[in-house]
């Protein structure tokens, strides 16, 4: 490893912070993408609006329902991402140990 | 493009579905414009209302098609050259969106397809029968 022994991490402490990493990337290219389809949503919404042809009111109706689906979809996975934040949160309050002590 | 999609306007108005439209538009008028000093009866579109209506869902669904093709097309350029993890991820995320709805879209056309030839069919053997 490139690492100077006294700054080297664990292996262990390495992994984490490989797995936070990626898990960050995961987060910015969901909200990017949550962004995305906002964005297109309701542009579509304001071309469907404007449109006469039929067929393409049926093709904007599809992108429409395309990019809102997705969003629906998206956002249920953030909102059981923020559950399971709330029940880490909770459990790591009940219990007593964990530093609380120590920093007393 | 600038390689964004983001920052590109993500919505169908990037792609004109109907390039010829207005010539289209140009060339219809013109010709009912005509009929109308010649005769004064509505022209007939031919065929039943629902039939035309089934002819806008096929071109409909097969622009939105068409659009899923183009933009995979143009979201796997992107990827391949792309540096950044989380924009990668980004595009990871459209891929897998607009493939699925190709490949959902894809069949639901198809059986759209049938029906609205079957429609055809019918309405050119009642002409022929009557």
């Amino acid at each position: 490893m490139s690492h100077p022994a006294s700054t080297a991490l664990p292996p262990s402490a390495e992994v984490e912070l490989g797995q936070l990493d990626r898990l960050c990337t995961s987060i910015r290219g969901k909200l990017q993408f949550m962004d995305y389809l906002v964005r297109a949503a309701v542009a579509d919404v304001e071309r469907f609006e404007g449109e006469a042809d039929p067929g393409t009111r049926i093709f904007l109706r599809q992108l429409i329902e395309m990019h809102a689906s997705n969003l629906a979809v998206e956002c249920e996975n953030m909102r059981l991402v923020g559950e399971l934040c709330g029940s880490l949160e909770s459990l790591v309050n009940s219990e007593p140990s964990f530093g609380t002590e120590d920093a007393a | 493009m600038n390689g964004r999609p983001t920052d590109a306007n993500p919505s169908a108005t990037a792609l004109d579905s109907r390039p010829d439209s207005d010539a289209d538009t140009e060339t219809v008028t013109a010709s009912q414009s005509e009929l109308a000093t010649t005769s004064d009866r509505p022209s007939d579109p031919g065929g039943s209302p629902e039939l035309h209506r089934a002819l806008a869902e096929v071109k409909g669904q097969a622009q939105f098609l068409l659009y899923l093709a183009d933009q995979i097309e143009e979201s796997l350029q992107q990827f391949a050259e792309e540096a950044d993890a989380s924009h990668s991820a980004f595009l990871c995320k459209v891929l897998s969106m607009y493939s699925g709805q190709l490949e959902v879209k894809y069949q639901s056309l198809g059986e759209r397809i049938a029906e609205t030839c079957q429609e055809v069919y019918l309405t050119v053997r009642e002409r022929d029968a009557g």
